[in-house]
């Protein structure tokens, strides 16, 4: 090698980022993918930082829960949203049987409960609390309901226990379960004309949250037990006497193995950490814009460069 | 548009209720048509 050739090289090698130095297996990074559109995208995302960065990636669909005892046995090399309350118990499974660990949290919190659009509070300025919710009620009653409120549920298979919460906290509530998720996105719609009050079953993030503002009401604090043992919460009658946990994590997980084979791609997972507004617009652009989720990682991608690109080096 | 209901993950739709039941023959050929396929939505 010559001089010229030497100085060049150090030169070029001087403006690369310290990740290009480590050597990532040529081998695909496996990344799975669930049935909902933030954690499609989300991961879609993730594997075109990884290309962009040299690294091959190959995507595959699998189970949201067995997914965990695929990257502890290195069959995928991570997963990208790991729900504390949907996927915990999975996930601490497979940590304790070893083979994968925590690859960092996001910057978002995770959580499933009664919510409303903010208009809901003008009429009910006394909201987020559950009382004032309760003292409110007749606001939100329909034909349907009589002179009781109506509240929004799932639909009855998600087993969100709305019933059993009215009939703890003695509420003035009648609950109507939804026929499906598109429902609840629907009367929210339809409400949103007239800015009638509404209350209604929801969770973060999702897409929701980048199409309607609003807010959890808050009920009393989720205490462990609260869904097993009557005596624990404020009724000592009842079960579910209490909200769900507000601050749930969302967290990434990484195979072992990962580091090693591929340190720079590794590296990158653990600086990435998302918002929850951020993870709603990705799930906006397919829900609502109607984007495959490959286009909708390049428009994220190409409109958020100052956030990645301080990951990749 | 396609179908909500599969896009609330406290709800898995696929969850047996036994994640233990995992096997290593999980599709491994899936390209982006699965993804529609996953989520259910029609262009």
């Amino acid at each position: 090698m010559n001089k010229f050739t030497t100085s060049l090289t150090a030169g070029v090698m001087a403006m690369m980022p310290l990740a290009a130095f480590a050597e990532d297996s040529s081998d695909p990074i496996v990344i799975p993918v669930h049935n909902w559109s933030s954690q499609i995208v989300m991961s879609n995302v993730v594997g075109q930082i990884f290309e962009s960065m040299g690294s091959n990636v190959e995507y595959v669909t699998t189970d949201s829960q067995a997914v965990y005892e695929s990257v502890r046995m290195g069959d995928v090399t991570l997963e990208m949203e790991v729900w504390e309350g949907a996927f915990g118990a999975s996930y601490r499974a497979a940590l304790e049987k070893g083979g994968l660990h925590d690859a960092g949290d996001h910057n978002a919190v995770t959580r499933e409960d009664w919510w409303y659009p903010m208009w809901t509070k003008d009429a009910c300025p006394g909201l987020p609390s559950w009382e004032a919710l309760n003292d409110c009620a007749a606001l939100f009653a329909t034909a349907e309901t009589g002179d009781k409120g109506r509240y929004l549920d799932g639909p009855v298979d998600w087993l969100k226990h709305g019933q059993e919460r009215v009939a703890a906290l003695d509420m003035n509530f009648t609950v109507v379960n939804a026929g499906s998720a598109a429902a609840l996105w629907a009367a929210i719609g339809s409400a949103e004309a007239e800015k009638t009050p509404i209350v209604v079953f929801n969770w973060t993030p999702n897409f929701a949250e980048a199409v309607w503002p609003g807010e959890f009401v808050e009920f009393p604090e989720w205490e462990e037990g609260c869904d097993k043992d009557p005596a624990v919460g404020v009724n000592p009658d009842a079960l579910y006497d209490c909200g769900n946990p507000a601050k749930g994590y969302l967290k990434k997980a990484a195979w072992d193995g990962m580091k090693d084979k591929w340190p720079a791609a590794y590296e990158t997972l653990t600086k990435i950490s998302f918002t929850n507004p951020q993870i709603a617009e990705m799930a906006k652009f397919v829900d609502i814009d109607e984007m495959e989720p490959e286009e909708a990682a390049e428009a994220w991608l190409e409109a958020n460069k100052d956030i990645w690109s301080g990951w990749t080096n | 548009m396609q179908d909500y209901a599969l896009e609330n993950p406290f709800t898995p739709v696929s969850y047996s209720g036994d994640w233990t039941a995992y096997s290593a023959d999980i599709s491994y050929n899936n390209s982006g048509e699965n993804f529609r396929s996953t989520t259910g939505r029609k262009r």
